[in-house]
């Protein structure tokens, strides 16, 4: 049997534990954690506990280093606790190493191994001390800073805000180093720091609240931050010298990468590890910044200590430097009876319902086939199903007629025309002042051309980012033209096709994501080099790549050589660098693009991105489900960027095909896939379908009548329906532009509005059903369900409709008020 | 003399304001209130006719209000404290007419010791009433109105001389300050101003500064007092008046919750005014310490402010560039001056007070003139930022800067010099009062003078003296060390001393025998010309012996004829004959005489001629021996101007010596 390693941990098997009780004992690393829970099941074997240490290794660099660690235990069922105070813990050569607490401290220079033993377990970290006899001076980046940002000085809120605070600014979350040094020890030269008395500096003084301080006590006068920075200030407050930079931050680690506490009121203490370039390590859980996305769940406070609240997931995070990581915390009631169910299916359903066993959730049922052709047809095509789809399909017998249902879907152009219109969303599609309707037009029939024609995603991208030509004569130039700021250009590239938002870090690193500074403006420098000149025609222009032109850092005010997101920086020299980066960003190992694009379309079917807001992927917001997020992308890719293929597997699978009805366990959950969630239908796709229903086309600027609001080219092309129905304004590349929010002008147009009652009006299918075709009012009836919620009304609702009815001398005007009122109906206006 | 009238009313006032009590308290120790202590004494003796009905002289004494009303004649009583200037006070006593009450005995002098204490009290209306504020400062000093005080700026006399703080390095540089007409720098410290002699770079003395840390210092106009504004950051602010002679506090001004920034006193050394972090130019009144006007411009925190030197004007600049001119008297603003881009860290003003100089971390020192009311010069001084600016009598300028340089400018704004770059951010600068050392500071605490003709001659004082105790022993090891140094130099003034001695003896003993040589030889002519004289007697009276001798030869002949013929007897012969003969022997005794007088004579000179020329040879050796003793003289003089310079020293530096020790015990 073997036990995990993954995120650095060593575990020690249990039945090696027995097998040589007073050996050494075996370390070994295995698979991921997954298989933990079906492993221990084994009931055969004796409880000996799956106890982990954490940080895997020690290392102690200087006399000033110290490292503490954490023991977690994990049941058979996955639940973990913490197991720090019941572990027995020792140092195997204690004259390199001690123990205070559960934290090491150097002695010797040398290797020997920190041992926890706990009812027949027994881990070992190597511990490795080197230099304990050299003690580093106090470093103005790598020791002051992070306690500036740990205490929050540097925050927006605080000092870090752009015109500081009480007239005292320093970078927001310590972006600028330099500078803050500057600020504080030279901006006022006799005020923020003292050296004559370094005690008296006011810089100390404010944090540990012995003056009055807008922002209060931060530390205490017996604290180690307190320590660090008078020691700093003692030794001449000096800045670390060019030529002796500290090493800079490599990656952060916070540990344990999991937990899942049962009992409200308990607790996890978390580790935090910064690993510096220069390959040493540093405890930084004093010093990293502590946030929980859900502290109702999991509570943490500013020393790593998690606790439990009520059921549900959450992920904590450390912030050190420009690093953020994340740990998955679940909190279970205490004695929670589940069973389990069986993970089955395809790739989708079995990584969903891996979570939910996580979360102890029981999935809802499939729901019906009425549903289900609402569903698909109003998610895939925009439409509802005819009558005649209606009943071929509820009476079909066939065992994969759903599946079916989604191929026939998924030929169809309606399907193309509404992620041609998702992108021209995104794209901001529209005439302006300068962009020409005529330019706008082509542009979006440019585009909806790609996706009739299927064209991969990663072509069409490439052939956008790297246009180049007159706006009429090679469309896709108009993403360039329709926004012009180098800046932006860059930042829409980030969000639309890479789910990132890089806006934060224009001006200082970003807070709550691994985005530096300078990741930002050296990404920028990929479209500082696109030219412009006006075309012949005026309402044309001509987009170019002019090979030279550069962006200038905020804070060195100096150009940043082209570098990808979170990659290397290419040779852009003589080539075009928007092609580079399109290349780059279209390529299947591109790490952001294919899932942002799945997570697009998932979000699409589902209501909810595996990360939502799907054009928010950060650290910090991380996907509920990682295992799907990233098998997506994969997908994706193997798909060849044929995004029907993602969507066949979307559709078919039981996370779609769910019911809305909710269990007890899943009620209160909205980012699993426990249950399929009620949408109101967009804007555009609901016109269509009150057109369909009604039978009464409307008429588009630049459209023929009976065209699809969907098909709508420019986005300034509107009526009144899809404005206040949240139809996208464009005005930036946000997702979030097309709302689907109620509002009471929504209610009071279907109502009173012309849209419904002017179209039932022209439409004239009650007079030719009830007078032409001469069917019974019932028929009528049921024609009206079937046609706009596709399905019959029960007998309860037929009942009462012709109740109601009875008494009419009219039976046509009857028959379009319930018409009228069915399209008022909440079911009409929801995909459910 | 005008001068001296408002010097004088000053004093009085000053002296005037000192006469306050604290808040009077009955014997039982509660306080005197008009409604528990006096209204019962009005109401038994007053009020029958200065009741509000009567209202008698248009005076009413039964309700409070209507006291503190007053009459007819005006107010009667003030909360001033003063009961002999109160007219209540003067006619209830019988100081003054009409008597009150009329017609009827004095007030029995418990119940007059009773208003008098309510009144002295500050007039207190009830328990829940509180005296006003009792004066702060009991400044007792007279200042003049400004320039060149007759004798000359005022040095220490007797300051203190502990160091209240001991640091082993100092803090960035806050405040330098130059006496305008003393060679006397002060330099703020950790809780301290530390004092220093100009010229020797002496330290003299320390002023305390219990606050904190002075951040703006500033002599009074004529350089008897020190101002000093600071505190405590983000705590305390307040600006603090020395006696620059004896180091005693006079006054002090101001509660700010933050420190204070910059801080200056008008030329009669009545107002202060000052600005800090609180973004409010606040005046003051010295005397009393009220505050007179809260002057609301600035936007930012006030860095630098500073009377004119004719205490009308007031500047102050702002950390946003802020700069304002402020008429001193009535608080208005007189101009508001944005040409400044950045901090402005340091104002000054010319003698004159007609041009005023702001320096700005824009890296600008900018002339206003006030009369124009707009910039006349704008010097692109420090490029980094300007910090400091200061003006020497001859209107010439040190500025200083985050350039880490000091810099000289003519009274036009042209470069004349720069100074040594110090390591960090020059902070302050000041130039002395005869302009010839400038004194400046930087980020490091470091604090250097220079002399302006040459600035490679550099002197250093430390805004962090030693203790007391440590630089105690330092004098005394001075001390041993000036001793020590004395001894040599004494030993070779005596040394020199005997050498003039020795050189002197010869030549006194040939002096000696020079004269005998000149005596002899005056005697020996003397002589001779006493024989020549003879001679001359003798040869005057020969002719007549001779022919005397002749007639007594023709009497004796005649006689002898006589006698033949007998009619002479032989006696008269003989007698004849004796008197020729005594005659003739004469004659002999007259030829003898002068033939050796003449000799003696021819003698005499030859002897007298041999000892003048001896003389003159003896003569000839003296320059020589003269020369000898003149190198020997001044050698010793020198050695002794050696000596008592040193021991001049020495007993200064005991002075020192035992002045700290006394201070110490």
């Amino acid at each position: 049997m073997s036990i995990t390693h993954r995120f650095g941990l060593i575990a020690v098997t249990a039945t090696l534990a027995l097998v040589t009780p007073t050996g050494v004992n075996r370390v070994s690393a295995i698979e991921p954690s997954e298989s933990a829970s079906t492993a221990s099941a084994r009931t055969d074997l004796p409880l000996v506990p799956d106890l982990a240490v954490y940080p895997g290794e020690i290392k102690l660099g200087s006399s000033r280093d110290f490292q503490s660690f954490v023991a977690v235990i994990k049941r058979d069922d996955g639940i973990t606790s913490d197991a720090s105070d019941r572990v027995e813990w020792s140092i195997a050569d204690v004259s390199k190493a001690k123990l205070d607490g559960f934290t090491v401290f150097p002695v010797a220079d040398g290797k020997t191994e920190l041992i926890g033993k706990y009812a027949g377990a027994e881990v070992r970290i190597p511990v490795d001390v080197s230099g304990a006899t050299t003690r580093p001076s106090i470093s103005f980046e790598k020791d002051v800073m992070p306690v500036l940002t740990r205490s929050g000085c540097n925050t927006g809120s605080c000092h870090g805000a752009a015109r500081g605070k009480d007239g005292f600014r320093v970078s927001l979350f310590g972006f600028d180093p330099i500078g803050d040094f500057h600020r504080i020890t030279r901006e006022i030269g006799v005020r923020r720091i003292n050296l004559a008395v370094p005690e008296e500096s006011l810089f100390l003084k404010k944090a540990i609240g012995s003056v009055p301080h807008t922002g209060g006590k931060l530390f205490d006068v017996s604290s180690d931050y307190y320590a660090t920075v008078l020691e700093w200030l003692q030794d001449g407050a000096k800045i670390d010298p060019d030529n002796a930079k500290p090493p800079k931050v490599a990656s952060v680690s916070i540990y344990p990468a999991q937990a899942v506490i049962e009992g409200e009121g308990k607790t996890q203490r978390f580790v935090a590890v910064a690993t510096y370039s220069d390959g040493t390590t540093r405890d930084v859980t004093r010093l990293a910044a502590f946030t929980s996305n859900n502290s109702g769940t999991a509570a943490i406070d500013d020393v790593g200590v998690v606790t439990a609240g009520s059921r549900g997931e959450a992920f904590v995070m450390a912030r050190f430097d420009t690093h953020t990581v994340g740990s998955q915390v679940l909190a279970l009631p205490e004695n929670l009876q589940y069973t389990p169910p069986k993970i089955e299916g395809s790739y989708i359903d079995q990584m969903v319902a891996l979570k939910l066993q996580q979360l102890r959730i029981v999935p809802s049922g499939k729901c019906s086939d009425e549903e289900f052709i609402r569903r698909a047809t109003i998610d895939i095509a925009g439409k509802l199903p005819t009558e005649d789809e209606f009943r071929q399909f509820v009476g079909d017998a066939a065992p994969d007629k759903r599946a079916e249902l989604i191929d026939r879907l998924l030929e169809r152009k309606e399907f193309s025309e509404i992620w041609a219109m998702k992108f021209a969303q995104l794209l901001m599609i529209k005439s302006t002042n300068d962009v020409s309707y005529k330019s706008a037009f082509l542009y979006a029939n440019w585009l909806t051309d790609k996706f009739a024609r299927n064209v991969p995603i990663d072509e069409m991208v490439r052939e956008l980012l790297t246009s180049s030509g007159g706006t009429f004569t090679s469309p896709p130039t108009n993403f360039f033209e329709i926004e012009r700021d180098t800046l932006k250009t860059s930042e829409n590239v980030a969000q639309v096709f890479m789910g990132i938002r890089t806006q934060c870090t224009q001006c200082h690193n970003h807070p709550f994501d691994r985005w530096t500074m300078d990741d930002y403006y050296g990404f920028a420098s990929f479209f500082s080099q696109v030219g412009r000149k006006n075309a012949e025609d005026y309402r044309e222009r001509i987009v170019f790549n002019q090979f030279g032109g550069e962006v200038n850092h905020l804070v060195t005010k100096k150009p940043v050589p082209p570098k990808f997101l979170g990659g290397e920086s290419p040779n852009t020299s003589g080539k075009d660098r928007r092609a580079v980066v399109a290349d780059w960003l279209a390529s299947p190992d591109n790490p952001y693009f294919a899932r942002s694009i799945a997570n697009r379309v998932w979000a699409h079917f589902t209501g909810v991105g595996v990360v939502d807001p799907v054009d928010d992927i950060r650290v910090s917001n991380p996907a509920s489900n990682p295992e799907l997020f990233d098998e997506l992308g994969k997908r994706l890719v193997e798909y060849k960027f044929d995004f029907r293929q993602l969507v066949r597997d979307i559709c078919n699978s039981d996370a779609y095909q769910r019911s809305t009805a909710s269990t007890e366990s899943n009620a209160h959950d909205h980012r699993n896939y426990a249950h399929a969630e009620i949408r109101r239908v967009p804007a555009e796709s609901l016109l269509d379908c009150i057109c369909q229903v009604t039978d009464s086309p409307d008429k588009f600027r630049g459209l023929p009548l009976g065209a699809r609001a969907v098909q709508i080219a420019d986005g300034t092309t509107t009526n009144y329906f899809l404005t206040s129905f949240g139809r996208s304004p464009r005005a930036t590349v946000c997702e979030c532009e097309a709302t689907t929010d109620p509002s009471l002008s929504q209610a009071l147009h279907l109502l009173n509005g012309d849209s419904v009652h002017n179209k039932i009006a022209q439409s004239k299918i009650i007079e030719k059903w009830f007078a032409d075709e001469k069917l019974p009012a019932e028929a009528v009836i049921d024609r009206i369900y079937v046609r706009c919620l596709s399905r019959l009304p029960t007998e309860q609702e037929r009942t009462d409709l012709m109740a109601s009815m009875a008494d009419d001398p009219n039976k046509a005007a009857a028959l379009q008020d319930v018409f009228w009122a069915v399209l008022n109906s909440r079911e009409f206006v929801f995909n459910h | 003399m005008s001068n001296r009238i408002i010097t004088i009313a000053v004093a009085w006032a000053l002296v005037s304001a000192a006469v306050f009590a604290d808040e009077a308290k009955s014997p039982a120790g509660e306080k005197v209130t008009f409604d528990d202590h006096v209204k019962p004494i009005f109401r038994q003796h007053c009020a029958s006719c200065h009741n509000q009905g009567e209202k008698k002289g248009g005076l009413a004494l039964d309700s409070f209000t209507a006291v503190m009303e007053g009459g007819g004649s005006g107010e009667i009583v003030f909360d001033d404290g003063d009961a002999d200037g109160s007219r209540l006070w003067q006619l209830i006593n019988h100081d003054d007419t009409p008597v009150m009450p009329p017609n009827q005995d004095k007030i029995p002098a418990d119940q007059l010791s009773v208003v008098r204490s309510w009144i002295e009290g500050g007039v207190l209306e009830n328990l829940g009433s509180k005296a006003k504020a009792k004066k702060k400062n009991s400044l007792a000093f007279v200042a003049s109105t400004g320039g060149r005080p007759e004798v000359g700026g005022a040095m220490p006399e007797s300051l203190p001389q502990k160091t209240p703080v001991v640091t082993p390095r100092a803090a960035a540089a806050t405040a330098i300050a130059t006496s305008p007409w003393a060679p006397l720098i002060a330099i703020a410290g950790q809780k301290q101003i530390v004092m220093y002699h100009a010229d020797s770079n002496e330290l003299l003395g320390i002023l305390p500064f219990e606050e904190g840390v002075a951040q703006s210092l500033r002599f009074s106009r004529d350089g008897s007092f020190l101002i000093a504004g600071g505190g405590e950051h983000s705590v305390t602010g307040l600006v603090a008046v020395y006696d620059i002679k004896t180091g005693n506090r006079v006054a002090e001004v101001g509660d700010e919750l933050d420190t204070v920034f910059g801080c200056d006193a008008n030329d009669t050394m009545t107002r202060i005014a000052f600005g800090g972090p609180q973004k409010m130019v606040r005046i003051y009144d010295a005397t009393d310490g009220t505050k007179l006007f809260d002057l609301k411009k600035h936007t930012d925190w006030i860095y630098a402010l500073g009377y004119s030197p004719d205490g009308i004007l007031i500047a102050s600049g702002d950390r946003a560039g802020g700069l304002c001119v402020w008429e001193a008297e009535t608080g208005r603003l007189y101009l508001d001056l944005l040409e400044h881009k950045a901090a402005i860290l340091s104002v000054a003003w010319r003698d004159d007070s007609n041009v005023m100089a702001s320096a700005s971390e824009d890296g600008t020192v900018k002339l206003w003139d006030m009369v124009q009311g707009k910039s006349i010069k704008s010097i692109d001084a420090h490029g980094e930022g300007a910090t400091s600016v200061a003006f020497d009598h001859e209107g010439r300028l040190v500025t200083a800067g985050k350039d880490n340089r000091v810099k000289l400018w003519d009274a036009s704004g042209n470069h004349l010099r720069d100074f040594e770059p110090m390591s960090e951010d020059v902070l302050e600068v000041a130039i002395t009062h005869d302009g010839k050392r400038v004194v400046y500071g930087d980020w490091t605490g470091q604090i250097l003078t220079a002399m302006v003709d040459d600035p490679s001659k550099k002197g250093e004082l430390a805004a962090n003296p030693p203790a007391a105790a440590v630089r105690l022993e330092t004098i005394k090891q001075t001390l041993v060390s000036v001793q020590n140094e004395l001894a040599p130099l004494k030993a070779a003034m005596d040394t020199s001393l005997s050498t003039v001695a020795a050189a002197k003896g010869p030549i006194d003993a040939l002096n000696a025998e020079l004269a005998t040589k000149r005596s002899e030889s005056d005697a020996a002519s003397a002589a001779a010309d006493a024989a020549r004289a003879t001679v001359a007697t003798i040869d005057g009276e020969l002719p007549g012996l001779i022919s005397g001798s002749r007639d007594l030869q023709d009497s004796m002949i005649a006689a002898r004829v006589g006698a033949q013929a007998g009619t002479v007897d032989a006696a008269t012969i003989a007698d004849r004959e004796q008197q020729f003969a005594d005659h003739l022997l004469t004659i002999v005794n007259k030829r003898r005489e002068r033939i050796g007088s003449t000799a003696t004579a021819e003698i005499q000179a030859t002897l007298a001629a041999t000892r003048k020329t001896e003389a003159d040879q003896m003569a000839a050796r003296l320059p020589e021996m003269q020369v000898n003793l003149d190198a020997a003289t001044a050698s010793a003089n020198q050695a002794r101007e050696a000596h008592d310079g040193v021991a001049k020293q020495l007993a200064e530096i005991r002075t020192r010596h035992d002045q700290l020790a006394a201070e110490l015990l």
